[in-house]
């Protein structure tokens, strides 16, 4: 192979990397929205066949998967039930004291949203979920910002980015995410963070509150960006920050989120 | 004309699914990257300046679908592109070891790949505060890289498969010059 040979393609990775570099560092994020835009639109039905398919096939896979293991679950399952009958007793005081401490911190209901349903097209490659694609865009009032829910309130993100017809969700497990929240059962505030994709760490908060194992961290509603009250998951692991300022935790999600399929956009109060 | 749109597709079709299937059938963030492998098939296959603007097509596409900043995945391709090109006309001379160096640039490609993607967010993360790379920071971190590497190995002879038998249905490529894979 020639020396000219291969100076000709130096030459042309060099410009490509230092155009390249350009795009990514000076030129604004969002001046390729409109093309990403028409990209995933045109994208979104092929996205949303692949997903549903892929979504059969993992549950074909699981189940196959399961097979051999049923036997000890179900003996795992019967034990489980009659433990899970005499919690049922214990849960519905804990739900009355629940309601009672929601009514306290006055939080919002979580029925009382109007929420827009859309299915997860296409998710992260490259990390652990952190974030998702949906198949609702601006052309369902979806705006960048707005609440991201499941079920009965669950919180699990935000919208950050939108186009016509779909809209990217950064998770909380995301490392660019950071909520206020506090602790339902003792009014702790603190900041709930995304850490690599996997889960939730709770932060920030002082050493005069109180925290306990398998409590329930709630939005706080400060910001005014994320209503009060959703809930994000329960407290696994209490720790000290590294400058022992702060107490911090694990916080356990609530769903998993490798299992979501369909996912509910807050988009205002009722 | 025709052999751009075939290829359009291919390129198309892969990014979907690497992004829409994939990643809920692997588990853990290791799935298999169609787009390098294809990069790096028509690398082997046509050689640098051959396949230079399918490398540059399916990094942007491939930036515009994983919502990256447009021209990671771009320079990342062109840097595997780039090392395969100048190493496949050296080690093909040994014919016989042709399987065993086209597993080898995978397994660089690879390394490359997540090495580069971790170092370029590490940079934006620097410059405009975006943290990104925090979370790719587990791949890198966990031993999880050899399961990867099997898995686009794996992916990379069934897409020469594939592509081989597209070729031959609508008769593409016949008359390239430069191609190293026999």
């Amino acid at each position: 192979m020639s020396k000219k040979y291969i100076a000709s393609k130096i030459i042309k990775l060099v410009l490509v990397i230092i155009i390249c570099l350009v795009l990514i560092f000076i030129n604004p994020k969002g001046i390729f929205n409109p093309l990403r835009g028409f990209f995933l639109r045109v994208s979104a039905p092929f996205q949303r066949v692949f997903y549903g398919f892929n979504e059969k096939i993992g549950e074909t896979v699981f189940f196959l998967g399961s097979i051999a293991q049923l036997k000890t679950e179900n003996a795992r399952l019967i034990k489980e039930n009659d433990s899970l009958s005499s919690q049922v007793a214990n849960l519905k005081q804990e739900k009355n004291e629940n309601e009672a401490l929601r009514k306290q911190l006055d939080l919002l209901p979580r029925n009382q949203f109007n929420l827009i349903g859309a299915d997860i097209i296409a998710q992260d490659p490259q990390g652990m979920l952190n974030w998702v694609l949906i198949d609702k865009g601006n052309d369902s009032g979806i705006e960048s910002g707005m609440v991201v829910i499941v079920s009965d309130g669950i919180l699990v993100g935000k919208v950050t980015e939108v186009y016509s017809h779909s809209a990217k969700i950064d998770f909380l497990t995301n490392a660019n995410s950071s909520i206020n929240v506090l602790d339902l059962e003792t009014g702790a505030k603190g900041i709930a963070r995304g850490e690599y994709g996997l889960g939730l760490i709770l932060d920030m908060v002082t050493q005069t509150d109180t925290l306990n194992n398998g409590d329930s961290i709630v939005t706080s509603g400060l910001g005014g960006d994320v209503p009060k009250g959703l809930l994000l998951g329960k407290i696994k692991e209490i720790k000290l920050s590294a400058d022992k300022l702060f107490q911090g935790a694990i916080i356990t999600p609530i769903v998993k989120y490798s299992n979501l399929s369909t996912l509910f956009v807050i988009k205002s109060n009722k | 004309m025709f052999e751009k749109i075939i290829n359009f597709f291919i390129i198309f079709f892969a990014v979907l699914l690497q992004m829409s299937v994939f990643p809920n059938i692997f588990f853990l963030g290791i799935s298999p990257n169609l787009a390098m492998d294809l990069v790096i098939f028509w690398v082997v296959y046509e050689g640098f300046e051959g396949a230079f603007f399918k490398i540059i097509l399916t990094g942007f596409i491939l930036d515009l679908v994983s919502f990256h900043p447009i021209g990671i995945n771009i320079i990342i391709f062109s840097i595997i592109a780039f090392l395969t090109s100048i190493f496949s006309k050296r080690l093909f001379a040994f014919g016989i070891w042709r399987t065993i160096i086209l597993m080898l640039f995978v397994m660089i490609g690879t390394g490359i790949n997540e090495i580069g993607t971790f170092f370029l967010f590490k940079a934006i993360e620097y410059f405009k505060g975006i943290k990104e790379a925090e979370n790719i920071f587990f791949i890198l971190n966990r031993n999880v890289f050899f399961s990867e590497v099997c898995l686009n190995i794996l992916f990379f002879f069934l897409i020469v498969f594939l592509i081989v038998k597209i070729e031959k249905f609508f008769n593409l490529y016949k008359n390239k010059k430069n191609s190293n894979y026999a």
